[in-house]
C-alpha cells in the first residue's frame, strides 16, 4: 500500500499507529512469573515495524530461572514468513532453535561484532534460518 | 453530576494538546532526522488539585521523570525511529516491573507529536502511559497488607525494600472514637526463623490502640502449603462501645497461620490456624466501675476460599476457648461462622458491577457470670477481626454500618453486649466514572491479541512439557542421557587439544565452537539432574533427541565432526584425529537414535492426533481463500486519510493474520497446528475473540464507515468476502471444540487458567480511576440470656472511589427502625485493596 506524502498543508494517509504493551504476571502458587510485551513503531502510515518480547521463569530448588527468554523483532525488510511469527507467534521449532548451537556460538561472539564483520555475517545467516523452520 | 463535572475538567485538560497534535502525523518514521525539541511522559491520572495529585500519586508522578530523563530519545539531538520504539518499548517495561505486594502489572504506552514543524523540522515528543503503577503507591498508605507474596518472589524492584523499615502513618474518624492517628512500621527480611517485625500505635481522645510482633513468614515453592507463618507479640486496646462503656485487652499472644496452594478449578485453598493468648480483658460499665479479668484463650480457625468467573466463595470457622484464673473464673467458649460471596459482572468491559453478600454468626456459651463484657460480641460499622491476622478477615461481631462502633449492644437497656449473633450484610457497587486500563484503541489491535496469544501458547507450551516430565517413563530417559556424558568429555578434550595445534582459523573457530557446544549441553545436563520433574530436564532430553543438525546438539555434533571437522582434520594431515572424531560423531548418532526411540513415543502422546487436524484441511483453505478475498477488497481501497485509513489497516492486518493462520504447513509441530486452528476459529474466551470474528468485525467497521461516505461499491465488496468468512466460523468453530484434547494439552490449559483469567481482568475489567456508586443493607440481630436486640437494620449509599485495585468506599447508612437510644445512622468508611486476580 503505497503512502500519501506528510507535510504542511497535505492531508497525511492514516492507517497505523503506534503503542506499546507490557504485561507481567505472579502466580497465586509464587512458582511463576510472566510478562510479556509488544511494540508497534509505524515508520508510515503503512509500514509498521513490531518487537515482541516474552519472559517466563520458573522456581527451581528455591531460584526462580529463566525457562524462556525472547525478544524478537520483525520490521519492513523481513519477509512474510517474518510477519507470520506476528500472527501466530513463535513456533516450538523456531523456539527450540533459537536456543540451540546457533546461539551458543553466538554467544562467543566478540565484542564489536555486527553483521558487517566476518563472524557477524556468518552469525547473521545461520540465525536467519529460524524463518524456514 | 459527578461524572459530567470530571468530564469537563478533562476535557479542558486534554483537548488543547490533542487539537494542536492533531496536524502532525502519527507515524514516528515521518520525523527520522527531524530535531527533537522535547520528550516528556504524561499520566491520565495527573489531577487537576495539585496537593491530591502529590499525596496520592507523587511516588509514581516522579518515576515518570526519571524514566523520561534515561529514554533513548533525547531532547536537542536528531529524531531517530529505532531509538523512538525502543523509547516506547522501555517505558511500558519499566511500568510492568512487579513489585513487592503485586501478582500483576499492566502498562500501556501510546506516543503522541504534540507539536512538529516540517519547515525547521522539529518535533515535540509526549509517551503517554496508562499503568496500573499507581495502585503500588497509593496502596502503601494503607496499614494492611494484603495477601502478598514475598519480595524475593517479585520480578525486578521487589527486593529494593528487603531488610529496610517500611514506615506508614494512618488517619481515620468514628463517631465513637473520633479522630484516629497513629503510624504503623513494619520490617521484613529473606529467609531466617524470625523474618518479619510489626509495630504500630494509635490513638485518639477516647481511645487507643498499640501491637508488637515478630515471626517468620515464608511461601514455600513447592509443597502443599502456599503461606506459613508464625508471630509472638503483644496487644494493648481501649475502644469505646458507649457513652458508659469502654473495652480493653492487655494481651501477649503467639500464633500460627498457614494456607494451601490453590487447587482445581475452584481455585481452592484451605487455610488454618491458632493461637494462644494470655493477660487482661476489661470493661467499664459505669462510671467509677472497673472489671479487669484475666484471661487465657485457645483459639482455632479454618476456612476455605473458592474462585471462579469473577465469582468468589469464602468460609470460615472459629473456635475459642476462654479460661480465668483461681481467683477470678472465667470460662465460655465461642463460635464464628462466616460465610461471603462476591460476584463482578460486566456487561460492558471496564463497567464492573459488584455485589458483595457476607453472612456471619456467633456464639458464647457458659455460665453468663464467667464470660468477660469484653469477649461478648458489639456490632457496628466497624467490627473486629477473630482472627487478628489482616491476611484472613472473620468478624468478631455482628457489622451493621447504621450504628456507630460497638453501639449495638443494647439488651433491655443493659450495654452488655450479646452471647450470640447474626448479620447480613449486602453491599452493591455500580460504575459511574472511570479510565479504562486498557485504551480502546489498543484493545482491539491486532498485535495485542498475537502477544496475548504468544504468552498464552509459551505458559501452555512449558507446562505441556512439565506434564510429560513427571509421566513415569521419562525417568528412563533422564536415565539414558546420563550414557551421554562420557563421550560429551571424550570429544571435548580431544577437540580442545585440536585447537592448541596449528591450524587454519576457521577450523579452530569451529573446534573451539563445538566445545562451547559441548560445554553447554554438560551443564544443561547438569541442570535437568536438580529439576528432573520439570520441563527443564524435558527440554535437555529433547535438545539431544532431535534429528534436525540445525537444532539440536547431538545431530548438530554429528554433522559438524563428520562433513566439517574431519574434512579439516585429514587436509592438515591428522587422519588419526580425524577417525576419532568420526568415531565420537558415530557414537552421538548413536545417542540421538536412542534417545528419540524413548522420548518420541511421549512426546506423541501430548499431541493431538494428526488425522483430525488433517480433516479440518479442506474448511481451512476455504477460510484462507475467503480472507485473501477480503484483503484484495481491503487493498483496493488505497491509501486513505483518517478514520478510513486506520479501519483498512487493521481490517487488512486481521485478514492477513486469518490467511496466515489457515494455512498450516504439514510439518508444523501438532501441537502449534492445534494452537493456531484453536485462535482462529474459537479465541480465548471474550479475552481474544477468533481471529476469523476479529476480521469480519474490522471489515463491518470500515464497511459502515464506507457507506456512510457513500461508497456502496468498496462496501459491498468487503462485506461479500466477510459474509463467505462468516459462514465458514460457523461450520469450522464446532468442529474444532469436538477435537479429542490430550490429558497433557488439557492439563497445560488448567495450569495456565490463572493466567488467562488474569489477563482478562487487566484487559476487559480493570480501570486505573473509577468511581461507584454504592449501596448498602444490613441486617443484625443480637441476644443474649437477658434479652434480645430484635432485628437491627441499615440502609445505606454511598460512593468508593478506585485507583486501579486501591478503593476508598465511604458513604451514609441510615437506621430505618431506630429506636429511642440508638443514633438516627452512621458514616460508614473503608480503605482497601479490593483482589481482582484471584
Amino acid at each position: 500500500m503505497p503512502t500519501l506524502a506528510a507535510g504542511p498543508g497535505t492531508v497525511a494517509a492514516s492507517g497505523c499507529t503506534e503503542f506499546s504493551v507490557s504485561f507481567a504476571l505472579l502466580t497465586t502458587d509464587n512458582s511463576r512469573q510472566i510478562s510479556f510485551g509488544v511494540t508497534r513503531g509505524c515508520l508510515d502510515a503503512s509500514t509498521p515495524l513490531y518487537v515482541i518480547s516474552f519472559v517466563l521463569r520458573d522456581k527451581i530448588d528455591g531460584e526462580f530461572q529463566d525457562r524462556v527468554r525472547l525478544l524478537i523483532t520483525v520490521g519492513p525488510e523481513s519477509h512474510d514468513k517474518a510477519q507470520a511469527i506476528i500472527d501466530r507467534g513463535l513456533r516450538s521449532a523456531q523456539k527450540n532453535f533459537l536456543e540451540g548451537p546457533v546461539t551458543t556460538k553466538a554467544k562467543a561472539a566478540p565484542a564489536g561484532t555486527t553483521e558487517s564483520t566476518a563472524k557477524g555475517a556468518a552469525i547473521a545467516k545461520e540465525t536467519a534460518k529460524v524463518l524456514d523452520k | 453530576m459527578r461524572t459530567i463535572a470530571w468530564g469537563i475538567v478533562l476535557t479542558l485538560l486534554w483537548l488543547p494538546r490533542n487539537a494542536a497534535a492533531q496536524d502532525c502525523p502519527p507515524a514516528g518514521g515521518t520525523y527520522e532526522g527531524f530535531m527533537v525539541k522535547s520528550v516528556s511522559i504524561e499520566t491520565p491520572l495527573q489531577f487537576p488539585i495539585r496537593w491530591i495529585e502529590r499525596s496520592l500519586l507523587g511516588p509514581a508522578i516522579d518515576s515518570l521523570d526519571s524514566i523520561a530523563q534515561n529514554l533513548p530519545l533525547k531532547p536537542g539531538q536528531p529524531f531517530s525511529f529505532v531509538n523512538h520504539v525502543a523509547s516506547l518499548q522501555a517505558i511500558t517495561d519499566a511500568h510492568a516491573q512487579l513489585r513487592s505486594g503485586e501478582r500483576v502489572k499492566l502498562a500501556v504506552g501510546v506516543p503522541r507529536f504534540s507539536s512538529c514543524d516540517f519547515t525547521a523540522r522539529s518535533v515535540d515528543v509526549v509517551y503517554r502511559v496508562y499503568s496500573t503503577e499507581a495502585a503500588y503507591f497509593v496502596s502503601r498508605l494503607l496499614d494492611v497488607p494484603q495477601d502478598v507474596p514475598a519480595r524475593e518472589l517479585t520480578i525486578g524492584k521487589a527486593s529494593e525494600k528487603d531488610g529496610k523499615i517500611l514506615p506508614v502513618p494512618f488517619v481515620s474518624y468514628n463517631h465513637e472514637s473520633g479522630l484516629f492517628g497513629g503510624a504503623s512500621a513494619s520490617w521484613n527480611k529473606r529467609g531466617g526463623f524470625l523474618n518479619a517485625v510489626d509495630v504500630m500505635a494509635g490513638g485518639s481522645s477516647s481511645s487507643y490502640r498499640t501491637a508488637f510482633s515478630t515471626g517468620g513468614r515464608h511461601d514455600p515453592g513447592g509443597g502443599l502449603l502456599s503461606h506459613v507463618e508464625w508471630n509472638v507479640g503483644a496487644r494493648l486496646t481501649k475502644d469505646p462501645a458507649a457513652a458508659e462503656l469502654t473495652l480493653r485487652e492487655s494481651i501477649g499472644k503467639a500464633d500460627f497461620f498457614a494456607a494451601t496452594r490453590a487447587h482445581g478449578k475452584f481455585a481452592t485453598i484451605v487455610r488454618f490456624g491458632t493461637a494462644f493468648e494470655g493477660g487482661t480483658v476489661g470493661s467499664d460499665v459505669t462510671p467509677g466501675l472497673v472489671v479487669e479479668e484475666p484471661k487465657r484463650s485457645l483459639k482455632s480457625y479454618v476456612g476455605g476460599t473458592w474462585s471462579r468467573n469473577r465469582q468468589r466463595w469464602d468460609a470460615s470457622y472459629g473456635f475459642e476457648i476462654g479460661k480465668g484464673t483461681d481467683v477470678t473464673p472465667v470460662d465460655f467458649r465461642k463460635h464464628v461462622v462466616d460465610l461471603a460471596h462476591q460476584v463482578r459482572l460486566l456487561p460492558r468491559e471496564h463497567r464492573p458491577i459488584q455485589l458483595d453478600t457476607h453472612w456471619s454468626a456467633g456464639s458464647i456459651s457458659g455460665d453468663p457470670a464467667m464470660v468477660p463484657v469484653a469477649e461478648r460480641f458489639f456490632g457496628g460499622n466497624v467490627v473486629g477481626n477473630f482472627v487478628n491476622n489482616p491476611l484472613w478477615k472473620m468478624p468478631a461481631g455482628p457489622l451493621i454500618r447504621s450504628f456507630p462502633q460497638n453501639t449495638l449492644n443494647a439488651l433491655v437497656g443493659q450495654p452488655m453486649g450479646g452471647t450470640s449473633f447474626t448479620a447480613l450484610n449486602i453491599t452493591a457497587a455500580l460504575p459511574a466514572w472511570g479510565i479504562p486500563a486498557m485504551p480502546s484503541l489498543i484493545r482491539n489491535a491486532k498485535p495485542l491479541a498475537g502477544a496475548i496469544h504468544n504468552g498464552v501458547k509459551g505458559a501452555q507450551a512449558e507446562s505441556r512439557k512439565d506434564y510429560l516430565a513427571r509421566t513415569p517413563n521419562f525417568a528412563q530417559v533422564l536415565t539414558r542421557v546420563d550414557a551421554v556424558v562420557p563421550d560429551f568429555k571424550d570429544a571435548k578434550t580431544r577437540l580442545e587439544s585440536l585447537a592448541g595445534r596449528n591450524l587454519p582459523s576457521e577450523v579452530v573457530d569451529e573446534l573451539n565452537g563445538l566445545v562451547l557446544i559441548i560445554d553447554d549441553a554438560l551443564a544443561k545436563h547438569e541442570k535437568a539432574k536438580k529439576a528432573s520433574r520439570s520441563g527443564i530436564a524435558w527440554d535437555v532430553c529433547v535438545s539431544l533427541a532431535g534429528a534436525d543438525p540445525d537444532t539440536f546438539t547431538l545431530a548438530h555434533l554429528h554433522r559438524e565432526l563428520n562433513e566439517v571437522v574431519s574434512p579439516a582434520l585429514e587436509t592438515a594431515n591428522l587422519a588419526e584425529d580425524a577417525r576419532a572424531l568420526r568415531e565420537s560423531a558415530d557414537r552421538f548418532e548413536a545417542h540421538r537414535q536412542a534417545l528419540a526411540t524413548l522420548i518420541d513415543p511421549l512426546a506423541l502422546s501430548a499431541m493431538v492426533d494428526r488425522n483430525e487436524l488433517d480433516a479440518l484441511g479442506p474448511a481451512l483453505s476455504d477460510v484462507a481463500a475467503h480472507a485473501s478475498r477480503l484483503k484484495s477488497a481491503l487493498d483496493a481501497l488505497g491509501p486513505r486519510a483518517q478514520p478510513i485509513g486506520t479501519l483498512a489497516f487493521t481490517a487488512s492486518e486481521w485478514a492477513t493474520a486469518v490467511i496466515t493462520s489457515a494455512s498450516p504447513e504439514p510439518d508444523v509441530d501438532l501441537s502449534d497446528r492445534l494452537y493456531e486452528v484453536t485462535s482462529l476459529t474459537l479465541g480465548i474466551g471474550k479475552l481474544v475473540p477468533p481471529q476469523i470474528e476479529s476480521a469480519i468485525s474490522a471489515a463491518a467497521e470500515l464497511s459502515a464507515t464506507l457507506k456512510s461516505g457513500g461508497e456502496t461499491d468498496a462496501a459491498r465488496a468487503i462485506d461479500d468476502a466477510s459474509g463467505a468468512l462468516r459462514q465458514d466460523l460457523l461450520a469450522l468453530a464446532p468442529r474444532v471444540s469436538a477435537l479429542q484434547i490430550p490429558a497433557a494439552e488439557r492439563w497445560a490449559r488448567e495450569q495456565n487458567g490463572y493466567f488467562v483469567r488474569a489477563l482478562d481482568v487487566a484487559f476487559r475489567e480493570m480501570t486505573l480511576a473509577g468511581v461507584r456508586y454504592v449501596a448498602a443493607v444490613d441486617v443484625a440481630r443480637l441476644r443474649s440470656s437477658t434479652g434480645e436486640s430484635g432485628n437491627r437494620y441499615g440502609l445505606g449509599a454511598g460512593v468508593q472511589l478506585s485507583i486501579v485495585t486501591f478503593q476508598v468506599t465511604m458513604g451514609y447508612s441510615f437506621n430505618p427502625d431506630r429506636r429511642e437510644s440508638e443514633s438516627r445512622g452512621a458514616f460508614f468508611f473503608l480503605m482497601e485493596v479490593a483482589d481482582l486476580f484471584r
